[in-house]
């Protein structure tokens, strides 16, 4: 995921877009370090230090990665996508929230 | 993923034992010495050959299982002790794991029944049979210490039918809610066991849960903060 999402969070800086981690790792000094050597700029959630932490439990998680789309509304449009997939729908989703910022300055 | 690679993965998760302060603080002793210094050099050298994997167990196996006798009744000697019963994962293939974690938990349950220590006995429960894993945790139970009989209700709950389970994860969030477990507390996880999302509530169209957590840098951080983004939430680990 590193490299992919390093181009996706640079390729669409300019867009309403987020890449947004959940880390099982034991440490935040861990995750800090690693952060640090592969130059990921993402914020993410630390979950306790382990795979079982509070977050991933409730969400199921038990295979890494785990992949949510989630649209500017909040609600989640795609899961366990990778590669281009993830920049197809990525992309759909943000044209469709410009799309519908548009109909409404229209409507008003 | 495999039971067996997940188990691998929360192997590989695990740090090596972290450095143990000796037992006593020594005011008028200003570096550490004895065997809290011993046993960091020789944590250091395992980091250094790669941590705890087959190779390097191979090589050290016999210098913790030296420190372990030299410093048998020290705090220190029972760090060497645990990272002993952990290593015995590499001995799964020849048939001997469940026999060699068993004799060697119930060394160190009759030689340091009261040590805080034993709460790793509880994390590394994937070396024992299903039996000598119940006979063990509920061992456990029965320590002085919050923080190991926490470990061992809610290490044993996971495996229990739903009525005994929901029974023993109610205990935690009652009487263990702000004890803590690694980075987190039993009240968390406890609560997070009683409530997980639906996976109806996961699929496609539905709205995503929040989550209210903190980051790497201990900021409070959570999902909503991102509405009118279009997000990509990436679960991942870096082990």
């Amino acid at each position: 995921m590193y490299p992919h999402g390093r181009s996706l969070v640079k390729r669409l800086a300019a867009e309403t877009f987020a890449l947004i981690g959940h880390t099982s790792d034991d440490t935040p000094q861990f995750v800090q370090e690693a952060a640090k050597e592969e130059n990921l700029t993402w914020r993410s959630f630390f979950d306790g230090g382990g795979t079982g932490g509070p977050i991933a439990t409730r969400w199921g998680v038990r295979s890494w990665p785990t992949i949510y789309v989630i649209d500017a509304k909040g609600v989640i449009r795609a899961r366990a996508v990778r590669g281009e997939a993830m920049d197809r729908i990525v992309d759909e989703l943000l044209a469709e929230a410009k799309a519908e910022a548009g109909t409404k300055r229209r409507g008003r | 993923m495999t039971s067996t690679t997940l188990a691998l993965a929360a192997i590989l998760a695990l740090a090596p034992p972290a450095q143990v302060a000796d037992e006593r603080p020594q005011a008028d002793t200003p570096a550490p010495d004895g065997p809290a210094a011993e046993l960091a050099d020789l944590q250091q050298r395992l980091e250094d050959a790669g941590g705890s994997l087959p190779e390097p167990y191979a090589v050290f196996k016999a210098e913790f299982e030296a420190f372990a006798a030299k410093y048998t009744d020290r705090e220190a000697g029972l760090t060497a002790k645990l990272w002993l019963l952990q290593q015995c994962w590499w001995q799964r293939e020849d048939g001997t794991m469940e026999t060699n974690a068993r004799k060697r938990a119930d060394a160190i349950l009759a030689e340091h029944p009261d040590s805080k220590q034993l709460a790793r006995m509880a994390e590394y429960q994937y070396v024992f049979s299903a039996k000598d894993r119940t006979e063990v945790l509920t061992k456990l139970r029965s320590s002085p210490h919050a923080e190991v009989r926490g470990y061992a209700i809610y290490e044993l709950a996971k495996r229990e039918k739903p009525e005994a389970r929901e029974t023993m994860l109610k205990l935690l969030l009652k009487e263990y809610a702000d004890v803590p477990c690694r980075l987190t507390t039993f009240g968390a996880l406890a609560e997070a066991h009683l409530n997980p999302h639906p996976p109806e509530a996961l699929k496609n169209g539905q709205p995503a849960p929040e989550i209210l957590g903190t980051d790497v840098d201990g900021n409070p951080m959570k999902l909503s903060d991102y509405r009118g983004k279009v997000v990509v939430l990436d679960f991942w680990g870096h082990w």
